[in-house]
């Protein structure tokens, strides 16, 4: 026998609002690249490359145009000068935040054992 | 020359099969042929190899064949070029321990012309007898899984796996959980010991059925994780996932309430803040690479009572490309695990407050440096130094000792001990890989495995003094006010070595899988250096696919195998010194304690010519591609336990009593221990059946040590096509038998010291056995709104149980009470379960970053399931934890129930 009971509290259903209105909106699309190794490429394809493979032909001269094309964009994202740019500065912003509150962490929510330093 | 061609004469032409390389485990390699439109070979041709640390470069030989063997798990570009021809570029996607098989037809034209192809990886090896499933960074990226342990949670998510019991094996216990080719389990008892990030997964495979020979120590399942490494792109994550009560639901009805007013709230999350840092990239390119991840994990939860992690995670990979056939990584994790919250001796549901619980540090240090070389197209050689070292402490936040009153069911004082467990754990690696032909082809791999782990374990009760040198724990049950006390410390090391040599040769369209293992297994006092413990195990591993239509697309397998156990200390610990006597007090008005008894406790003895445990697996199987897109496989499973190590009370004379069933009302003859000592001889043996000795002279055989188990799973796969894919798994199993598959049932317990445990109703399905399972897995990009959705469904058949009852120890002649069946075991089952889990997630690119947002939500339709009754007959008191009122929960009534819908929001940034 399986017991069904629900109750939605306001806030969550506020949230699943939320979560569909943001799902549902359709935002500029721009060549994007995962995969460590293919190009950059239209997101419905990068999106259908992601998860498993299908089969895709093009032109060659379409697929040159598009590799010309992401190979520009990939530089961007790989150059030296990457760390110089705004997306740079922002990637390195967030890594030192993120690794200097788990090192403030490490120790400040640090449980000692009390029998370990008695132990020392 | 513009060359348009049709997708479906391409998709004729090129064919990339992926198989499993079962010389191979943790590396995949990618082969195959290059030939022209006339179906005629290519040799000469250059094949440029590209992954994300570089490229490398070979030419077919004059079959027009090619291989690049030792590759890491993930995408490469197969790019063949010659003169004359039009170059193309596959991608090729190689997970662990698997062959992507790559043909390719070049046609006439300039290497200026250019096709891309990406190949569809949907395909039947019918040259494994392996049952796999191999789960992708992409597929990880979108499933909506449970992130607090990453590997027992993706275990779960496999089919013919439930309450981490694989097929009829112990749970917890039985499977191997591989991180870099480190086994990361608890070397005492084989359970999950080290935590990881979720985000540093690169790639995961669950393997069950028809193990190859260089996997060994377990008998359930085995999980190999890899972990992301750098490469010549520059990558980064960062991802913050939160949650919080507001979020979750309610799913406990007022009729579970009336029934057991303990479970009021609502098993739910309280508090979930996640966050992951990762960046990864070359530090010199084609050569040196770098890859660091840092999380802090905290989660607060009801379960009950309020439990609290904080866990910072430090990882570190490099990676050098010394030369084109030198590989070598170094990697280390730092996880400092610390919870508040953990339940002592006071149970979960009597907790009142905080100073009732424990508090836990656990840091640990994992380590992995491992180097390959490969020579050629045909070798490859590996060595993997891996560890991990370890300990966790559990303190008590009140230093009192517990307290219960029989009479009003209260407990009091703090949570009762101090205990402190110790590990380390190294592990030396090495095989050779080599590919050969002669009556057919061979994939040979021959390989060493030196594992050295140490344990310590200690344990105090709280309140230590002159008068109660091992503090004392409180037990007032109408009659003189008594207080027990003892303590532990016991160290032990265990020894492994283990060889195997397998072969998977093909001949045309039959392959056998062949191999064998050697496992010695020692277990040593760290105190004394004595031998307690040796097994020597020769484990054959043999299977056999066909190839049925020629096409590689239908195959049919058969295995037989005998896996052995890990090595565990559980299986010994009780033969090792260091345990105290169990001391007994009377404690007066005034609290002052007089010792009355002092028992020592007495060491078991192990026996010599103790064999490892293991399990017998036959399975055969049929897989079949249904279509471009669809494959399903049908797998009939066999498996039988054997060589349980249990202990029996050597020399004891019983007297069988007759007792009162309150369950029927009924007579039920029990077992009187007739010849009491104070230092009785235990004996740890491999049991198949015990003599137990009666007062009359008579012997009464217990029934045999057992369990089975039997099985057939279906699998219906349908790969990415028209946004969507999904995967369906129905599992048909029984498990049952005289041996539980609890996790230490089979290698430590102590179930037939006495008959109660074997010869009253100890017979039947077991505690894990889950007859029906369905689980369906799919998601779907919704077009236009780019936006994947992803849904998880699993129907789980109750799992059984049986009411029993605490018949007292004096009754029985035993220093303690006896928990005994009072009808055959898994006379009843508890509530199915139906189960959805869902995630959506928005994307959308912004140059080369990816952003996405996405919501999970666990128990989508919010059911509530009894998971746990209270098995105890006719009923048992409770305290509820809010009111610290007692609750009598009668037999049969819920004691446990599974977590209420909650939803989690996360936010993730990669490039």
């Amino acid at each position: 026998m399986t017991i069904r009971y629900s109750r939605s509290p306001a806030g969550f259903r506020r949230a699943v609002v939320l979560a569909l209105a943001v799902t549902i909106s359709p935002l500029p699309l721009a060549a994007a690249d995962r995969a460590p190794a293919a190009p950059a490429q239209p997101l419905r394809t990068s999106i259908a490359q992601h998860a498993a493979r299908e089969v895709l032909v093009g032109s060659p001269k379409t697929a040159q145009r598009s590799a010309t094309k992401t190979r520009a964009q990939q530089s961007t994202a790989q150059s030296s000068g990457f760390f110089k740019s705004p997306a740079g500065v922002a990637c390195l912003a967030v890594i030192a935040a993120g690794t200097g509150f788990a090192l403030y962490s490490a120790s400040h929510d640090r449980i000692h054992s009390v029998a370990r330093d008695a132990q020392k | 020359m513009t060359r348009r061609i049709a997708s479906l004469t391409l998709a004729l032409a090129l064919a990339a099969f992926v198989r499993t390389a079962s010389a191979q485990s943790l590396v995949g390699q990618i082969e195959g042929h290059i030939v022209d439109e006339q179906g005629a070979v290519l040799p000469g041709v250059t094949v440029v190899l590209t992954g994300k640390t570089g490229s490398q470069t070979q030419q077919t030989d004059a079959q027009g064949a090619y291989r690049f063997i030792g590759l890491n798990p993930g995408t490469y570009t197969v790019k063949p070029q010659l003169q004359g021809f039009a170059a193309k570029e596959q991608t090729a996607t190689v997970g662990i321990g698997q062959t992507v098989d790559v043909k390719i037809t070049m046609t006439v034209g300039n290497l200026q012309d250019y096709v891309s192809v990406t190949a569809n990886s949907l395909s039947v090896d019918t040259t494994t007898t392996k049952t796999d499933t191999n789960i992708s960074q992409e597929l990880l990226f979108s499933m909506p899984i449970t992130h607090a342990n990453p590997a027992v949670t993706l275990l779960n998510y496999a089919p013919g796996i439930n309450n981490s019991a694989a097929f009829g094996g112990a749970s917890s216990a039985a499977n191997a959980l591989m991180l870099d080719g480190v086994d990361t389990r608890d070397p005492e008892g084989g359970t999950a010991w080290t935590f990881y990030n979720y985000n540093i997964i690169d790639e995961v495979q669950v393997g069950s059925l028809g193990q190859p020979a260089e996997f060994g120590g377990f008998t359930g399942a085995i999980i190999n994780t890899i972990t992301k490494s750098g490469g010549n792109r520059l990558s980064s994550l960062a991802e913050y996932r939160w949650t919080n009560d507001s979020l979750s639901s309610n799913n406990v009805s007022q009729d579970i309430i009336a029934k057991n007013s303990t479970l009021a709230t609502p098993v739910q999350i309280l508090s979930l803040k996640d966050y992951t840092v990762q960046l990864g990239g070359p530090l010199q390119k084609d050569k040196i690479f770098y890859f660091g991840s840092v999380q802090r994990y905290n989660v607060e939860q009801y379960n009950p009572p309020v439990r609290t992690e904080v866990s910072p995670r430090f990882n570190f990979k490099l990676t050098d490309q010394m030369t084109r056939d030198d590989n070598l990584v170094a990697s280390i994790q730092y996880d400092q695990y610390n919870q508040t919250g953990r339940t002592g001796l006071i149970p979960g549901y009597a907790v009142a407050d905080h100073l009732q619980t424990i508090d836990q540090d656990s840091p640990e240090y994992i380590w992995n440096l491992q180097y390959r070389r490969v020579f050629g197209s045909k070798s490859f050689f590996e060595a993997k130094y891996t560890g991990w070292w370890g300990y966790y402490d559990l303190n008590p936040v009140s230093p009192n000792p517990m307290h219960f009153d029989g009479d009003s069911s209260h407990y009091s004082g703090g949570a009762g001990y101090t205990a402190q467990y110790d590990r380390t754990r190294n592990q030396v690696n090495a095989a050779l890989s080599k590919y050969a032909q002669g009556a057919g082809t061979h994939a040979f791999k021959f390989g060493v495995e030196i594992e050295r782990s140490t344990i310590r374990d200690r344990f105090v009760y709280s309140g230590v003094s002159a008068a109660a040198p091992t503090g004392v724990y409180y037990y007032d049950l109408s009659g003189p006010y008594m207080a027990y006390g003892y303590s532990y410390d016991l160290k032990g090391t265990n020894k492994r070595e283990s060889y195997y040599a397998q072969d998977q040769w093909r001949t045309g369209r039959l392959t056998a899988n062949l191999g064998l293992r050697l496992d010695n297994v020692r277990g040593e006092a760290a105190t004394t250096g004595e031998k307690i413990y040796s097994t020597n195990s020769f484990g054959p591993r043999l299977g056999v696919a066909y190839d049925l239509t020629g096409r590689s697309n239908s195959v049919l397998r058969a295995y037989y195998g005998q896996l052995y156990e890990a090595a565990v200390f559980s299986s010994w610990s009780r033969a090792v010194p260091g345990l105290t006597p169990t001391f007994s007090y009377e404690v007066s008005p005034n609290g002052t304690l007089t010792l009355v008894d002092s028992t020592q406790r007495s060491y078991h003895v192990a026996n010599d010519g103790l064999k490892q445990p293991r399990v017998d697996e036959f399975n055969f199987a049929v897989e079949h591609k249904l279509s471009q897109n669809y494959k399903i496989t049908g797998t009939g499973i066999f498996r039988d336990w054997k060589n349980f190590i249990n202990s029996t009370l050597d020399n004891a004379v019983w007297r069988p009593v007759t007792q009162n069933n309150p369950l029927t009302n009924t007579p039920i003859t029990l077992y009187r221990w007739a010849n009491p000592t104070s230092v009785p001889d235990f004996t740890i043996s491999n049991i198949t059946q015990v003599n137990y000795k009666m007062a009359d002279g008579t012997t009464v055989t217990s029934p045999e040590a057992r369990r089975s188990y039997r099985g057939m799973m279906l699998v219906l796969q349908r790969s990415l096509r028209n946004h969507w894919q999904a995967q369906i798994s129905y599992v048909l199993s029984k498990t049952e038998g005289t041996v539980n598959n609890s996790s230490s049932a089979g290698i430590s317990s102590g179930q037939f010291e006495t008959p109660n445990n074997i010869l009253v109703n100890a017979d039947g399905p077991t505690a894990f056995d889950v007859r029906h399972e369905l689980k369906v897995f799919g998601s779907y990009q919704i077009p236009k709104a780019d936006v994947l959705a992803s849904l998880y469904y699993r129907f789980l058949s109750g799992t059984p149980y049986a009411a029993n009852a605490r018949f007292s120890g004096s009754s029985l002649g035993w220093p303690s009470a006896q928990t005994i069946n009072l009808e055959p075991a898994g006379s009843r089952r508890n509530d199915s379960w139906n189960n959805v889990d869902a995630r959506f997630e928005k994307l959308f690119n912004v140059e080369a970053n990816r952003f996405g947002v996405y919501a999970d939500i666990s128990n989508l339709f919010n059911t509530g399931v009894v998971t746990g009754r209270q098995l105890r007959y006719p009923n048992r008191t409770l305290t509820d934890p809010v009111t610290g009122d007692s609750v009598v929960v009668a037999f049969n009534d819920p004691l446990a129930m599974n977590a209420a819908r909650q939803l989690t929001f996360g936010f993730r940034w990669s490039f």
